[in-house]
Order: structure tokens, then C-alpha cells, then sequence
């Protein structure tokens, strides 16, 4: 059984079809990076997977129970038990300005899962040292980096315990040193086995740690393969240009 | 004036200081919650709601306050009975009026607060299982007040000259204290004392106000 | 234009509400007076309950026509007749005649500091009994209030500083004249042939007489048309290099408003002060203040 299986997704707005027709699955330990030129409809289809956007019609599923099916949603509750299995990690990082790094991590938890404050507390220092952040417990999100922040946001993520991580674009608003402390964090994610989906511009991330690769584009995945498969011999032509132009 | 009678007008006008702190400290207490009150139900999806609290925020901010209270303590006693008991006193008048304008204000305060909250937080908020009212209290309400915390501390400062407006319907406070002291004395040096009360007042609001936005920075 | 057009719905709906009060008052007014009139008439039918009946219409009228608290509305800002000492406490001419009158009706008395401005509402919302404040007689108030004839004469004189060349009221032309707001001195003042002369051909208006003294004081205005009792009060008292014209604007007269259609209140009211004159009271009162025993006339 897979952890997430898409088929027949569709998704517009206002009219505009973002996206047409995806299909595709995620087994228990992937790593798949989602590729393709902006506007392809990569984000939208990582945000319909988590409900943050609602689709026009197909179907998701999670862990073999729907989160939508053909274009009929279930019940608030299963659609909740569905995103809850999923966690997500935002461009923009998205942390509490307002709570310190610790309560950032411990908030959500106590108030979603009731855990108690002591058991909260060591697992956020747990949690921080995975992502090399455990000597920043109790700062505040505003005197961190970039880097850091995005790395106290995955660990935030990480503490509602997901069976998958999705990543929107986590390293597009960070500047190139930035962005290899928070890829050398996803990469011991998926030295853990963390199964994950990951929309990413950064190629090497996709060609070193991805198992698999989905190349997106105008609104559907237009190829799916392993790394070398889609670095190596690419079967489409707009795949071929999208890749040429970004190694260069 | 000699020393002494300025001691005596001091003491005089600070009579009417406790009309204008229980004026201040009420109207706070009453008038913050119900305008975050009227700002979530301005959000509401029943439309008439949203138009009902729509319109109140209009009326209370287009209109003089004098006028308010003129009307809640000259005309509501007529409406009926009930109204002439329970507003027999001026000063339940004062504060309702008070209390009723100020969460018009407040209101379009913690709005704008809330605009200011970014939608990334909502979204945060959702993947990570908080249900709506929890995203509210833990995530949107701390950082929205913090953005209305300047603007909070500006209406309060104007509540507290405000509350000159009470003797419109018959209390007593610090202006008119000093209007007395005035026609009594013929000299207008009561009002630079009443200038000075004020301004003191105003100086421990504003010295609160800046402990409380230091206390707060994120 | 917004907030005009809503306050004026709001000046409006305030009207209505004072006006239905009126109207809801002097029903009340109106019925209460039918009952003594219908008990009378039982009287007449049967002599032997003559006594009992007089009892029940005694009782039926006294605690309609005096109130238990007879709440005196003043500014208290107007020495000598009603302001506040150090204390804050209310004193003055009208206050110690209403003490007097309150002990002999057998009311409590109270003095009540309204906002002169919204001296009829209060007066027509029952939240006072009366106006009792060097109030000036003045043209059409028998329309709006129950009025008693006049206790105290008073004059609207000029003040100018002691150095000023003007001496008398011709030599107001050209000069800034100022009277306080709404004041029976500024209507006297405008209904003066040389109101027409003075500079700006209006007079300058403030607040109250003390900041427009301070005015004259400070050099911003030439004269101030002012009730002679408290012109006199404020010279005398505050020891100011001001002096009193000899040329009059105009003579008028203090009186006390009650509500329009309680008559019986004035009444006794009224009645009360021509006793405590009978027995002297007044004249002690009008000696204390004036340090002249005929300053208060009753009737």
C-alpha cells in the first residue's frame, strides 16, 4: 500500500486550470523530488495534498483512506486524520514570531496531542539537536538566520511525529550557504528514512537524494523516473530543456 | 494666587480625579473585549451579523460622543421603564457610553491588527492540527494585539481626556473642578494645574504603556 | 457629511424622546390632578365619610406635589449666587435661599452641577427640580418653564480696565466688546443701538466671563457686558484694576424655572420664600452676600 496515491487530480482557479491531470503515488521511504519550470502547478499540488487548497476533482488518498475522491471530499474529521499523518514545511518558514523557538515546538503539540509539558519539552530539545539547533532553544525566531529558521520549522514539523514530510520550495528564500545547512538537514531526514516530498529548484538535492524524480509541467507530470533516468535520458524534450537550462 | 491656595485648588480638582480613573479603568476593562468581540463578529459568515456590527462601528465612530451620551442618559430613561432604573445613575450612563463608543474604536484597531497577520500563519497553523480556536487564542490574537498595541495606547490616552466630556450629563471630574476653581478665584491658573493632572496621568499610562510594548517585542 | 447627517438622526431622535417625555409627563401631570377631583365629588355625595375622605385626599396630593429631594440644577460657576469653595463644596445666594425654603417645605435638598447647556433636558428628564442660578428672566421662557415672578434685580453693565479711556457707552464703538456665550449680556448687548459700531459689528463670545475678563485683563478685548452682581462679586473679591460704567446695557431680573406643568412645586416654592421674607430670613441671607439687607425681593 502506498502513503499517498493521486490520480486524476485536477485543480483551477478562476478559470485557469493549474492543474489538468496528475497522477502518481508515494511509497514508505521515498524521496521525491517534484521538478519543473515555475507555473507548472508544483506548489498547488503539494497544498492540495495537506487541504491547504481544495481540489476541482480526482482523488487523494492516504495511507489507503481518502482524503478526496473523485472531486468529493470526506468528512472534516477523516480529512483531518488524513493531513494529520502529513507534515509540511513552507517557503517562508512560517514559524510563531511571538513564541520562542521552544514554544514553537511544544505549542502545537500540547495543544493538539495533550502531551504534557515536561515530555513536550524534551522532546523539542530532541527534535532541535536532530537539526542541529539544540543550543538555540530558547531564542526567539526573529534573531535566527534564515537557515536556522527554516531548520527550527522542520523541527516543528517533525514533532507531530508525520509519516511524511512535504517541503514547498524550502530553500528558495535562502542565499546558497543557507540553503546547504538546510539541505544536509533533509538529508539526514531521508538518511532516517523519513518518507518525503519535496518541490525543489535545487538539482542536486534531486539528483543525490531523491530516489525518485517527478518532472511537472503545465499543470501534469509530464515524466517520472529515477534520477538517472531523468538527468541521464530524459524522454521529453521539455524536460531536456528544463534540466540543460538549470545545470547551466 | 498664594501657595496655599494653589495647595487648596490642587486638592480640589484632584476630587475629581476618582471619577476619572474608575472612568479610565472600567471603560478599559469593558470596552478591549468587547471590541475584539465586535471584530470577530464583523468576520462572521452570517452575513447580517456582519452588516449589524458593520453599521454599529459606523454610527459609534461617526458620531460625537457627546451626543451618545446626551442620548443614552436624556432619551433612553423615556423608552421605558426598565431603561429609567437601570440608568438612573450618570455615571452607569457614562460608562456605558464610554464603554460602547471606545469598543467601536477598539474594534477597528484589532482589525487592523489582524490584517496584519500573515496568512502563512493560518496556514502553519492548520498543518500542524490546531483547530480554529486555538489558531485564534495561541497564534493570531498574541500577534495581533502586539500590532495594535500602539494604537491601544493611543485611544487610551485620548480616553483619558475624554473623560472631561462625562459632566455633558452632570459628573463631576478634574475639568470642571477647575472650571469652578476658576469663577471662584478669577484667576486661571486652576487650568494649568488640571494641564499638569492630565498630564501626569498620562505620563504613568504612557511609562505603562512602553513597559508593555518592551515586555511583548518579538 | 456623513457624521452630519447621523448626528442629526441622532439630535432627532433625542428631540423625539424629549418631546414624547413632555407629552408622557403631563398626562401623568393630568391624571393625578382628576383623582382629588373625583374624591371631592364622593365627599359631596356622602357627609358622614366627610372626614375620612379629606384624609384620603390630603394624602392623595402632598406627596404629588413635593418631591422627597428637591435637586437644585446650577453652574456652579457663577459667584456669588451658586459656585464651589475650596472644598468643592456648593455655596452661595440661591443656595442658602433653597436650604431655607427645603427646611421649611420639609424636602432634602441637593445641588446638582449640570452642564448649563443641557439645563432643559434635565430639567425635562426630572433628573432636577429646578434652575435656580441667577437665572435672567428672560422673553418666551413662560413657554418653556413654569416660572416664578422676580426675586433679585440685575443689571448687564460694562467692565473696562481702570486705565481705559472708554466712560461710557458710546465710546464703545470701534472697541472689542465680548460677553459670555449664550448670556442674557450678550443679548442685551445685541439688541443695543451700538452694537452695530463695535468692531467686527459682533461682539467676541467666550465661554465663561472669567476667561473673558482674562481677556480684557491680557489686552485681547476693550469692554465685557456682564451681570452687575457678579461683575461686581469678581472686582471686589479678586481685587482687580477694573472698573463698573455707569451707563447700563440693560436692567433685568432674576427668577427660578421649574419643569413646564408643575406648577405646584413653584408654587410652594414661591410660597415659602414670601414666609421666610415675612420672617426676615431673607434679608439676613441677602446681608451675608451683599452686605445690604434689600438686595433680595420676594415678589
Amino acid at each position: 500500500m502506498s502513503l499517498i496515491f493521486v490520480k486524476n487530480l485536477r485543480k483551477g482557479f478562476q478559470g485557469v486550470e493549474v492543474l489538468t491531470d496528475v497522477n502518481f503515488q508515494v511509497d514508505k521511504g521515498d524521496v521525491i523530488a517534484v521538478i519543473g519550470p515555475s507555473g507548472a502547478g508544483k506548489s498547488t499540488m503539494l497544498r492540495c495534498l495537506i487541504d491547504l487548497e481544495k481540489v476541482d476533482g480526482g482523488t487523494i488518498e492516504v495511507e489507503g483512506e481518502p482524503l478526496v475522491k473523485d472531486g468529493i471530499y470526506a468528512p472534516p474529521a477523516q480529512v483531518r486524520r488524513a493531513t494529520g499523518k502529513m507534515g509540511m514545511v513552507f517557503q517562508n518558514f512560517h514559524l510563531f514570531p511571538h513564541l520562542s523557538v521552544r514554544r514553537n515546538l511544544t505549542m502545537p503539540l500540547m495543544k493538539v496531542k495533550g502531551t504534557g509539558k515536561e515530555q513536550a519539552n524534551a522532546l523539542a530539545l530532541e527534535t532541535l539537536k536532530k537539526v542541529g539547533m539544540g543550543d538555540r532553544i530558547d531564542a526567539m525566531p526573529s534573531t535566527l538566520s534564515g537557515g536556522q529558521k527554516q531548520r527550527v520549522a522542520i523541527a516543528r514539523a517533525l514533532m507531530l511525529n508525520p509519516d511524511i514530510m512535504l517541503f514547498d520550495e524550502p530553500t528558495s528564500a535562502l542565499d546558497p550557504m543557507l540553503t546547504l545547512e538546510v539541505l544536509g538537514v533533509m538529508q539526514k531526514l531521508a538518511a532516517d528514512h523519513m518518507t518525503m516530498l519535496v518541490v525543489t529548484h535545487e538539482m542536486s538535492f534531486a539528483k543525490e537524494v531523491a530516489n525518485r524524480i517527478l518532472f511537472m509541467c503545465d499543470g501534469t507530470i509530464l515524466e517520472e523516473g529515477t534520477p538517472e533516468q531523468i538527468f541521464g535520458h530524459p524522454k521529453h524534450q521539455r524536460t531536456a530543456d528544463f534540466l540543460g537550462n538549470n545545470i547551466k | 494666587m498664594t501657595t496655599s491656595e494653589i495647595l487648596a485648588t490642587t486638592q480640589a480638582l484632584l476630587q475629581g480625579l476618582g471619577t476619572v480613573i474608575t472612568l479610565f479603568v472600567v471603560v478599559m476593562v469593558a470596552s478591549l473585549p468587547l471590541g475584539f468581540l465586535l471584530t470577530m463578529l464583523a468576520r462572521c459568515r452570517i452575513a447580517p451579523i456582519r452588516w449589524l456590527v458593520n453599521a454599529y462601528i459606523y454610527i459609534m465612530r461617526g458620531t460625537p460622543l457627546m451626543l451618545q451620551l446626551f442620548f443614552i442618559y436624556y432619551g433612553l430613561p423615556f423608552v421605558n421603564d426598565f431603561f429609567k432604573m437601570a440608568l438612573r445613575s450618570a455615571m452607569v450612563c457614562a460608562l456605558l457610553g464610554f464603554s460602547l463608543n471606545y469598543a467601536a474604536y477598539f474594534a477597528e484597531i484589532f482589525r487592523g491588527g489582524l490584517l496584519s497577520v500573515d496568512k502563512g500563519q493560518y496556514e502553519a497553523c492548520q498543518v500542524l492540527g490546531l483547530n480554529r480556536v486555538q489558531t485564534t487564542l495561541y497564534a493570531v490574537l498574541p500577534q495581533m494585539f502586539r500590532v495594535a498595541l500602539p494604537s491601544i495606547t493611543n485611544e487610551s490616552i485620548t480616553l483619558v481626556k475624554d473623560t472631561a466630556l462625562v459632566f455633558s450629563i452632570s459628573i463631576m471630574e478634574v475639568l470642571y473642578y477647575a472650571k469652578a476653581a476658576v469663577s471662584r478665584t478669577g484667576s486661571i491658573l486652576p487650568y494649568a494645574i488640571a494641564f499638569l493632572i492630565y498630564l501626569a496621568l498620562n505620563s504613568l499610562l504612557q511609562l505603562f504603556f512602553n513597559w508593555l510594548e518592551k515586555k511583548t517585542a518579538y | 457629511m456623513n457624521k452630519k447627517w447621523l448626528s442629526g438622526i441622532l439630535i432627532a431622535a433625542l428631540a423625539v424622546s424629549a418631546f414624547s417625555a413632555c407629552g408622557g409627563s403631563a398626562s401623568t401631570e393630568s391624571s393625578s390632578s382628576s383623582e382629588p377631583a373625583s374624591s371631592s365629588s364622593q365627599q359631596e355625595e356622602s357627609a358622614s365619610q366627610e372626614e375620612s375622605a379629606a384624609e384620603a385626599s390630603s394624602q392623595a396630593e402632598e406627596p404629588s406635589a413635593l418631591p422627597e429631594t428637591f435637586v437644585l440644577g446650577l453652574d456652579a460657576s457663577f459667584p456669588p449666587m451658586g459656585f464651589m469653595d475650596q472644598n468643592n463644596n456648593i455655596i452661595g445666594v440661591d443656595i442658602d435661599l433653597a436650604k431655607a425654603v427645603c427646611e421649611k417645605l420639609g424636602m432634602e435638598f441637593e445641588a446638582k452641577p449640570i452642564d448649563w447647556d443641557a439645563k432643559e433636558m434635565e430639567l425635562n428628564s426630572d433628573k432636577i427640580s429646578c434652575i435656580w442660578n441667577g437665572l435672567t428672566i428672560q422673553e418666551g421662557f413662560d413657554e418653556i418653564y413654569e416660572m416664578t415672578p422676580a426675586y433679585m434685580d440685575n443689571e448687564q453693565v460694562i467692565v473696562v480696565m481702570e486705565s481705559s479711556d472708554i466712560q461710557s457707552k458710546e465710546d464703545l464703538a470701534d472697541k472689542i466688546v465680548a460677553a459670555q456665550k449664550d448670556s442674557s449680556g450678550l443679548a442685551a448687548l445685541q439688541k443695543d443701538e451700538i452694537y452695530s459700531s463695535i468692531q467686527g459689528g459682533a461682539a467676541k463670545e467666550y465661554g465663561n466671563y472669567v476667561e473673558a475678563l482674562t481677556d480684557l485683563e491680557i489686552g485681547r478685548c476693550d469692554a465685557v457686558v456682564m451681570d452687575s452682581i457678579v461683575a461686581n462679586y469678581y472686582i471686589n473679591a479678586n481685587a482687580k484694576a477694573m472698573r463698573v460704567l455707569d451707563d447700563k446695557m440693560a436692567s433685568e431680573q432674576y427668577g427660578i424655572a421649574f419643569k413646564k406643568g408643575n406648577t405646584e412645586l413653584r408654587d410652594a416654592v414661591w410660597g415659602a420664600l414670601q414666609e421666610l421674607e415675612a420672617e426676615g430670613k431673607v434679608a439676613e441671607i441677602s446681608l451675608q452676600w451683599f452686605n445690604k439687607e434689600d438686595m433680595i425681593q420676594i415678589g
